[in-house]
């Protein structure tokens, strides 16, 4: 499995140099049946990621690019009145698809916003009183600016919740920036990146990764982690019941992604900025780095080993 | 307003609970009448409670309580001894639940039920009262707890468990109080309940006193020789009083005896009286508790050479008090069974004294006794002559004939049967017509040896009188006609002396004959002796005793030191307690483990951040030294190998690592293991 999962990761890492932890944890969101938001500023590779993401998996994708005057409708679909069958007929929107690259979602109403989230929490869509199914596996990969940016309608709690997880890409390093300054437009290759995993395989990924073991001791150390967050004073609100179950989710598919059959504090600690980040702080605007200090406290002052 | 505040339900129904508790041993002596009062005031209070009647008036408070004074007086008569007070006390204490209208009353109604539960030992002192008394306390603290809790709680038992809780907690306090705070005598005296009836030797003996005495199974005293000298059966008589005066019907005292003036109480007296006493062979030592007789004399074994120093004795050999024993008392005596007494003569008017007799009574017993003693050789044979007359013709029983006016004449002649008293007085009687000086000596004979614990009790069903006579050369002697008739009553008591229809009307208790409730019978007597003597009967001989033999002496600083290292040492035991309570639990081995390997590391120098995985700390630690890098690594591994793959086989592996862990010491070069 490890070999598996550092082949994609190398495969994707053509296209998006020098950021295998984020590719990685992108993937595990994926592997985890979970929808992932990209947060960052605008040319830093979210785009990229998220293509180079649903060709490797070798799912159907469909891109949309959100905009302050989109329509439920253009996302979920229509239905157009056929003249010559005398009836109207669906024209299913891009949501019917395996992987939705929603691009700079805050940049639309919140009207449009609820539409995708509505998707992307049932897996189906009601047009007209028709409940329609969409399509199985179905992921939702959604990239937005920073809150701080110029006409960006900010996505509400209980929306990001609908995320497992929430990375930001970071600027690369230098070699990684030299690289691809010499290597030009990575957007050509995209072309050419080969699919590594069936469709079909990802249920299997996910019925082992729910085989992953965690002991007593792990549990334990992940309760004293919410206890604190609904202790502290400094959280704005603690971790949500579902926010735990989500990262026990993702830490067990990471596991398994790295060839283990348990789970390992350092898990838990890799993913929790990932997978709580956006559940604990999420209102404050340009609070990145607020947020990036509660995580940082969250980690340093639980202790790890049981007393 | 905080003493207006509402009585809650639990607390108002602990009180009841407790009055009901506090009231009930005093059912014994306070009228009846009591409690159909109390069950009247508990309607009435119960009907304030659910708002139906108002609390009663001045003017009915004031009528109640005349009513209930005036009930007191009928009851118990003008004479105000200290029932009556207590039972005035009760009525008070009930009437008090009327008043009852805030918090504030309740606690003055709660402490002076602390008062009236205490009243309960003037009538019982036995360890059952003790025990009773607790159950008083626990009841009142817990009345106590329920008042200082919310309105709102109307739970019932909580209180109860924590007022145990609180009292069980005040044990050793206790203890320490009851041990070591010095013994003064009571500061206020009771006065004795003298209508109180004692079961006892009473100071004069007509026929049938004791007869009816011996059909009681209480105790009279309780004895514990030493050195387990025990004397033999036939020497086991022990002398209360001595008989001197005979007015035909009844025996007492001469005055003389009668005069506690007369015996001697000091040092000087005491000698003279010494040298008529002619002590032969080897002393027995014992202590005697007795119990309360309501009288002053105490019973020994004749005769007592030595005793304890408060006690006086008098001219006939008795050991006397100079108050009545109206509570339990102890005293030791040592005393040589085998002596002689007066051997050297009577003074005139002792002489006279003890050949006293009542003019016309009895004409034919004297004229017989003047017969025999010409025809008699001796006063010995004469002695024996009338001895052999009892055994020829007498029987030994409970229900004698009645006797006529001329008691000794018709029982010499006529009835010949009857129980000790009228061998007694008869063979003493027919002595003093014969001119042989002789008196009546009342006692008892015989103990029971109680095999739980070392000690020998004497019953009021051994209660005996006897006879001593003075003869020439060799003073007071000892005869005891009843051995004459039935000889078994010296060796084995009264029941193998009595017939069985006799027998049968002896007092002996539930079971008796039961060999299990017997042998529980004795285990309860032993326990009781061993309550009066070492919890009633803690007086400050006992405690300096007892302090000399834990402390080494009783100063004061002795006490103090003992009870303050006492304190120290619970205090150290508490703070030992906490720490233990309060030491790092490891839920997981692999923790424990993982904290070995972190306090040798902090002793090294190296800590862990608390958010340190043990795998990021070997990463950080391996850059300052890469050799406990690598160890530490294979540490961690082992680590969550363990804690979360629960594999238990890396346990071994874990712990042998971490007891083989020796870390470098942090070098101050590594002070840059943070960048």
């Amino acid at each position: 499995m490890r070999d598996f999962v550092q082949a994609i990761v190398n495969e994707i890492s053509q296209v998006l140099l020098g950021k295998e932890d984020k590719i990685k944890l992108a993937l595990a969101c994926l592997l985890s049946d979970g929808h992932l938001l990209i947060e960052d500023l605008p040319g830093m590779g979210k785009t990229t990621l998220s293509h180079a993401l649903a060709r490797v998996m070798g799912l159907s994708y469909q891109r949309v690019q959100f905009t302050s005057d989109m329509l439920p409708a253009d996302i979920i679909g229509v239905s157009v009145f056929d003249r010559d069958k005398g009836r109207f007929s669906f024209h299913p929107g891009p949501v019917f698809t395996q992987l939705l690259l929603a691009d700079e979602i805050n940049r639309t109403t919140p009207k449009t916003q609820s539409a995708l989230l509505e998707a992307m929490e049932e897996r189906q869509v009601t047009v007209e009183g028709e409940t329609r199914k969409l399509e199985e596996p179905f992921f939702v990969i959604a990239t937005q600016n920073p809150l701080s940016q110029m006409g960006t309608f900010p996505l509400p709690e209980s929306q990001l919740d609908r995320f497992l997880m929430r990375i930001s890409l970071g600027y690369p390093s230098a070699d990684a920036e030299r690289e691809m300054l010499l290597g030009g437009d990575p957007r050509r290759q995209l072309a050419s990146l080969t699919p590594r995993l069936k469709p079909a395989q990802l249920p299997k990924i996910k019925q082992a990764a729910e085989q992953v073991k965690t002991s007593d001791s792990l549990l334990d150390y992940l309760q004293r982690l919410i206890h604190h967050t609904r202790q502290s004073p400094d959280f704005p609100s603690g971790l949500s019941p579902r926010g735990a179950l989500a990262l026990l989710r993702v830490a067990k598919t990471w596991a398994f992604m790295h060839g283990r059959s348990y789970v390992i504090a350092e898990d838990l600690q890799t993913l929790i900025p990932s997978v709580v980040g956006h559940r604990i702080a999420p209102s404050s605007a340009g609070s990145e780095s607020h947020e990036h200090t509660l995580i940082t406290e969250l980690l340093n002052a639980v202790d790890v080993v049981g007393a | 307003m905080a003493d207006r505040e509402q009585v809650s339900r639990a607390a108002l129904a602990w009180l009841l609970a407790a009055q009901v508790i506090i009231l009930l041993p005093h059912s014994v002596h306070a009228p009846l009448w009591l409690w159909a009062v109390w069950l009247w005031v508990v309607l009435w209070r119960w009907q304030i409670f659910r708002g139906a009647w108002g609390f009663p008036s001045l003017v009915l408070r004031v009528g109640m309580m005349a009513v209930l004074g005036g009930g007191l007086l009928l009851s118990y008569g003008v004479k105000f001894d200290m029932t009556a007070m207590v039972g005035l006390l009760l009525a008070g204490f009930v009437l008090k639940l009327l008043e009852l209208k805030g918090r504030r009353d309740l606690l003055v109604t709660i402490y002076l039920g602390y008062f009236v539960a205490a009243t309960q030992f003037l009538f019982h002192l036995g360890p059952l009262a003790g025990l009773y008394g607790s159950l008083s306390l626990i009841a009142l603290t817990a009345t106590l707890v329920a008042a200082n809790q919310s309105l709102l709680s109307h739970r019932f038992w909580p209180s109860f468990r924590q007022a145990s809780i609180l009292l069980a907690q005040a044990v050793p306090l206790m203890l320490v109080l009851f041990l070591a705070v010095p013994r003064t005598g009571a500061l206020w005296s009771v006065p004795s309940d003298e209508r109180a009836a004692m079961t006892g030797i009473s100071n004069s003996m007509s026929p049938g006193d004791i007869g009816a005495l011996a059909q009681s199974n209480a105790l009279a005293f309780r004895v514990t020789f030493d050195e387990g000298a025990v004397p033999p059966p036939e020497d086991r008589y022990w002398r209360g009083l001595v008989f001197s005066y005979f007015d035909g019907r009844q025996w007492r005292p001469s005055r003389r005896q009668e005069a506690p003036e007369l015996a001697n109480w000091d040092r000087a007296s005491t000698a003279q009286w010494r040298k008529l006493l002619d002590p032969v062979g080897s002393p027995v030592s014992y202590s005697v508790m007795l119990e309360p007789t309501g009288q002053r004399w105490l019973f020994a074994l004749p005769a007592p050479t030595d005793w304890d120093d408060a006690l006086g004795i008098g001219h006939e050999m008795r050991l006397l008090r100079r108050e009545p024993v109206q509570q339990r008392m102890a005293y030791q005596v040592t005393s040589h069974t085998d002596y002689r007494f007066q051997a050297g003569g009577l003074a005139n008017w002792e002489r006279e004294q003890e050949l006293q007799l009542p003019q016309d009574f009895n004409p034919q017993t004297r004229a017989r006794a003047r017969q025999w003693a010409q025809e008699a050789g001796s006063e010995q044979m004469l002695i024996n002559r009338l001895l052999a007359h009892y055994r020829a013709h007498f029987r030994y029983t409970l229900r004698p004939q009645t006797l006529g006016r001329n008691t000794v004449d018709d029982f010499l002649w006529q009835s010949q049967e009857g129980f000790c008293e009228h061998f007694a007085s008869s063979f003493v009687f027919f002595m003093r017509a014969a001119g042989i000086p002789a008196r009546v000596v009342v006692g008892y004979l015989g103990a029971t040896q109680n095999p739980v614990e070392d000690y020998w009790s004497v019953r009021q069903r051994d209660a005996h009188a006897w006879a001593e006579v003075w003869l020439r050369g060799r003073g007071w002697v000892r005869f005891d006609p009843t051995a004459a008739v039935a000889p078994e009553r010296v060796e084995g008591g009264l029941d193998s002396s009595l017939s069985s229809t006799d027998a049968q009307m002896l007092e002996r208790g539930f079971g008796a004959n039961l060999a299990l409730v017997q042998r529980l019978q004795l285990r309860w007597d032993a326990f009781n002796y061993q309550w009066h003597r070492w919890v009633l009967g803690y007086d400050q001989d006992q405690q300096s005793q007892f302090l000399e033999d834990w402390l080494g002496g009783d100063e004061l600083w002795r006490i103090a030191l003992a009870v303050m290292s006492a304190g120290a040492m619970l205090v150290l035991g508490l703070l030992l307690s906490i720490l233990w309570r309060q030491r790092p639990q490891y839920a997981y081995p692999a923790d424990r483990q993982w904290a070995r390997v972190e306090r040798k590391l902090k002793r090294a120098g190296w800590t862990r951040q608390p958010g340190e995985t043990p795998r990021s700390l070997a990463h950080r630690l391996g850059r300052s030294s890469p050799s406990l890098g690598r160890t530490l690594a294979h540490i961690a591994q082992l680590y969550e190998l363990v804690s979360y793959a629960d594999n238990r086989s890396a346990l071994a592996e874990l712990r042998a690592e971490a007891s083989g862990f020796r870390p470098p010491k942090r070098s101050l070069s590594g002070a840059n293991e943070y960048l």
